[in-house]
């Protein structure tokens, strides 16, 4: 078939650029960091800055690779730390994707709930997380349901707003013709609507998590005895500063390795997407 | 064996609100469609076809008159009437094969089947080998062909085409012209094509129903079972007759 | 050259003609030739606590002004902002408690030159009244209220990392408990005494203002500072820096600030509305007959300048001082707990970050 192998000609040559492209962007990356590291020791070698305000990055590296094993300052290990995050940010975000997915899917698609949930919904957005704390504390306690839902309410509106904005924007076309085949309207948001939402709806998917680790520290100010958030404030209590940068350095990988994670199921998920890049 | 008519419309009118004033559409616009005939509807860019043809096939209402198909009066979506829209009607999430399997869904067949049922028309439009293949993979012609099979996987007698050429290069679309004309050869249906295109409207037609600009009615019938087929471009007659549509098709554009 | 003197002895009329209003039109404004010496300018930082009282009196009432100082003064709720903000260069001399005195002096350059209160007279954990723990009653040889039993599992709200966790320490050793028999939740002191409020936790710490807030809604302390006998020093703090080259004005300061202290055990009542007007300045709740407890428990009792001198002194050569052997025990228990290594601890104990000539120079 001449038609094939023109095609598979022409995905070679785009493949062996691509690489290039992804190599040389690479390079830059790790050139960057590497200025960034040098300058960062270079100001604490020299004590240009003071080693009760910044610390080298060595030292940081010796405070994780220490913290991996030793409880202290604040009682628990580097991973017992990582991992009660963890659970606050699965918790919180696992609750808004189940709730908030299919309630922007289906505000998106039947008007009459769009028009009811809009209003409360418009109120409760630009509310910041930590205005919670004092309400949530009193209705919620202070133990994992409070600190879940700080993370859930900035995990749920950006995967509502996506997933809403995705489905409204699905072709007509597609669902004329799922009409001419006869579908009901409940048929077609299955078949047609929510396909068609899923590229919007994880993008939002992505911001959703990376809003929700950026905030486990907010939600552990509540009230905590382990997490990175608490291994921050603890360092600035016994004025530790090297686990205070460590623990935001841990934060940020970790937040990094989600969202790849994450954009790696969106790549499966969503194969059948025209890939631009 | 009585030469019924397949499709019918009786007068009928669309008019669209556009904020406070009204737009008049389609202006009591009455036509019939034998069985399997090639019916194909002519006009102006933007004079209402599409407006009609999705009134056919139940996608709209009508502001009035009535459309009978089989006979019977019909008032919106006919499990007899299957479409084929532009490069868009073919869903970008699902393979090929999964395409051309959607309308069988809704009649209630297993998966094995259906894909056995199509397969038949995935190699009718030749695309044997593409089956798993995502629409984001194939070319505009193909894509087209997908949405043809789909189509005529889906069993209905009547089949509504709206500008489904449009959107691809000329050397692909008369390709697609010859495609379209041995498909219905060898499974014959009633179709009902729009186009703007005088040749293509010329090339494929046993009618051609002629149609003047907004608000939309009848100019012309013309009837064109005497010229042979396959048909030729450059033909004495063909020329003759694209001529005297393309004066009365400048008439109409004013 | 001749206006420039015109505008230099403008812009000094000007300044001085300011200054002398901030100071509560106390003082006449002079007349200003270019002999005429500026105020001293300095930046202060206290707590709205106890110890920073004396501070806020001296400003009130003129202190500050007698001894020709200009001052500016920042008010921290805690000693991790504080200590930052000296690493800064904000402020160069000061209050705080405990928690700076590690951060600060231990780890940084600040040296200590005085003490104040005592946060030990106003410090404990309390209980709901209907609880067991309450129910057991108070046992006399562990100074705090229910046995082990009683103790043990029990969820603490309280802010790790403060003078808290030795009162916590101290209560659990009397009662042979181990440091995680009891669940530690580490929450700020405002939230937590809403959270306990609302339900949350079985006990909560209520220290300084908080303590009678505590009292007032009804709940029981189950250990205190008192029973526990701690004595735990806030003190008066100055950077080497300062010390080193204008040593008078910390002199003029601690004077002011010691004058400030006199005051206060002279007229407790007016030094309760003042307390009231401090605190709610800085966005902490009290009210004038908690503050008058306040000031009667703990700021009445700052030592004298004379008494201050000997907690500076060594009994022998190679021993600590008082001061040095109070904040010792402190620092025992939380290098024991993990929170602070031995480095910290030797580091607090030199010699040369304390300096008591500031109060003998105020002996008369």
């Amino acid at each position: 078939m001449e038609e094939r192998n023109k095609l598979e000609a022409a995905a070679g040559k785009l493949r062996f650029e691509r690489r290039r492209e992804r190599q040389k962007a690479l390079l830059l990356g790790i050139i960057s960091i590497f200025i960034f590291l040098t300058v960062w020791q270079m100001l604490c070698t020299l004590h240009i800055v003071g080693e009760n305000v910044l610390v080298s990055p060595i030292k940081v590296i010796q405070a994780i690779w220490i913290k991996a094993g030793d409880t202290r300052p604040d009682g628990n290990t580097l991973l017992q730390n990582i991992l009660s995050s963890f659970r606050l940010v699965l918790i919180g975000f696992g609750l808004a994707l189940v709730i908030g997915l299919p309630l922007g899917l289906l505000m998106g698609w039947y008007r009459p709930l769009d028009k009811f949930i809009r209003p409360i919904f418009e109120i409760i957005r630009p509310l910041p997380p930590i205005a919670w704390i004092p309400i949530v504390i009193v209705i919620l306690g202070i133990g994992t349901a409070a600190k879940s839902f700080i993370i859930f309410f900035t995990t749920f509106v950006p995967i509502v707003i996506n997933s809403y904005t995705g489905i409204r924007e699905t072709n007509q076309v597609y669902i004329n013709f799922a009409k001419t085949c006869g579908y009901s309207n409940w048929r077609i948001f299955r078949t047609v609507g929510i396909p068609s939402a899923m590229p919007l709806a994880f993008a939002g998917m992505v911001i959703a998590l990376g809003n929700g680790w950026g905030t486990l520290v907010a939600a552990e100010m509540l009230a905590s005895n382990s997490g990175l958030g608490y291994m921050i404030f603890m360092g600035r209590s016994y004025g530790r500063i090297d686990i205070i940068i460590a623990g935001m350095l841990v934060i940020g990988l970790i937040g990094l390795a989600l969202t790849a994670a994450l954009e790696l199921i969106e790549g499966y998920v969503l194969k059948w997407r025209i890939k631009e890049k | 064996m009585e030469n019924r008519n397949k499709v019918e419309l009786h007068k009928i009118s669309k008019v669209f609100l556009n904020g406070d004033s009204c737009e008049a559409a389609i202006e009591e616009v009455s036509l019939s469609v034998k069985e399997n005939e090639f019916l194909v509807l002519l006009g102006p860019g933007e004079c209402g076809k599409s407006v009609l043809l999705n009134i056919v096939a139940g996608l709209m209402e009508a502001t009035s008159g009535e459309v009978y198909i089989n006979g019977e009066l019909c008032g919106g979506i006919h499990p007899e009437v299957g479409m084929v829209f532009q490069e868009l009607g073919v869903l970008p999430w699902l393979t090929v094969r999964d395409n051309v399997a959607l309308p069988e869904k809704f009649r209630g067949m297993s998966k094995k089947d259906r894909y056995a049922h199509g397969q038949e028309f995935i190699d009718l439009v030749g695309l044997h080998g593409f089956e798993k293949y995502y629409p984001h993979q194939l070319s505009g012609g193909m894509k087209q062909r997908v949405g043809i099979a789909r189509a005529y996987a889906s069993d209905s007698d009547i089949l509504l085409m709206d500008e489904p050429f449009g959107k691809l290069d000329a050397q692909t679309r008369y390709s697609m012209q010859d495609e379209i004309l041995k498909i219905w050869n060898q499974n014959k249906k009633t179709v009902i094509f729009v186009t703007n295109n005088i040749e293509e409207a010329v090339y494929l037609g046993d009618r051609i129903i002629l149609f003047t600009a907004a608000p939309m009615s009848v100019r012309r019938i013309y009837d064109l079972k005497d010229l042979p087929r396959p048909r030729n471009y450059t033909d004495e007659k063909f020329l003759q007759i694209r001529g005297e549509i393309n004066r009365h098709m400048d008439l109409v554009i004013q | 050259m001749k206006k420039m003197k015109k505008v230099l002895a403008m812009a000094m009329a000007l300044s001085l003609g300011i200054t002398a209003g901030c100071g509560g039109g106390k003082d006449v404004p002079t007349e200003q030739t270019e002999e005429t010496t500026a105020k001293e300018k300095i930046t202060v930082s206290v707590h709205p606590s106890g110890h920073g009282l004396p501070a806020y009196v001296a400003e009130q009432n003129g202190y500050y002004e007698e001894e020709g100082l200009e001052v500016e003064t920042l008010v921290y709720i805690g000693a991790p902002p504080q200590m930052e903000a000296y690493e800064a260069g904000a402020w160069d001399i000061g209050t705080t408690g405990f928690g700076g005195i590690v951060l600060g002096v231990a780890k940084s350059s600040l040296k200590i030159i005085g003490v104040t209160i005592d946060d030990g007279t106003v410090m404990g954990l309390w209980a709901r009244p209907d609880s067991d723990i309450v129910n057991a009653g108070y046992q006399e040889e562990t100074g705090c209220y229910g046995t082990a039993e009683n103790w043990k599992d029990l969820e603490i709200l309280y802010t790790q990392g403060t003078i808290t966790d030795i009162m916590l320490t101290a209560t659990l050793e009397c009662l042979g408990l181990a440091a995680d028999d009891v669940v530690r939740t580490n929450m700020d002191s405002s939230p937590a005494f809403t959270a306990f409020q609302a339900g949350s936790g079985d006990l909560v710490q209520a220290n300084s203002s908080f303590y009678f807030n505590a009292e007032d809604a009804g709940w029981v302390p189950v250990t205190t500072g008192v029973s526990q006998e701690i004595y735990m020093p806030s003190v008066i703090v100055a950077s080497d820096k300062m010390i080193e080259e204008d040593p008078e004005t910390v002199e003029k300061w601690v004077r002011a600030y010691m004058k400030g202290v006199q005051w206060i055990k002279d007229y407790p009542e007016e030094a309760a509305e003042l307390f009231v007007e401090f605190c709610e300045e800085n966005g902490v709740a009290t009210d004038e007959a908690n503050a008058l407890k306040f000031v009667d428990a703990q700021i009445i009792k700052i030592p004298s300048p004379k008494e201050q001198t000997g907690y500076f002194k060594k009994a022998e050569e190679g021993e600590r001082t008082v001061l040095q052997e109070a904040l010792m025990k402190c620092m025992e228990t939380y290098v024991s707990m993990g929170n602070y290594t031995q480095e910290d601890a030797d580091a607090l104990m030199l010699d040369e970050n304390y300096d008591g000539s500031f109060m003998e120079g105020l002996n008369p």
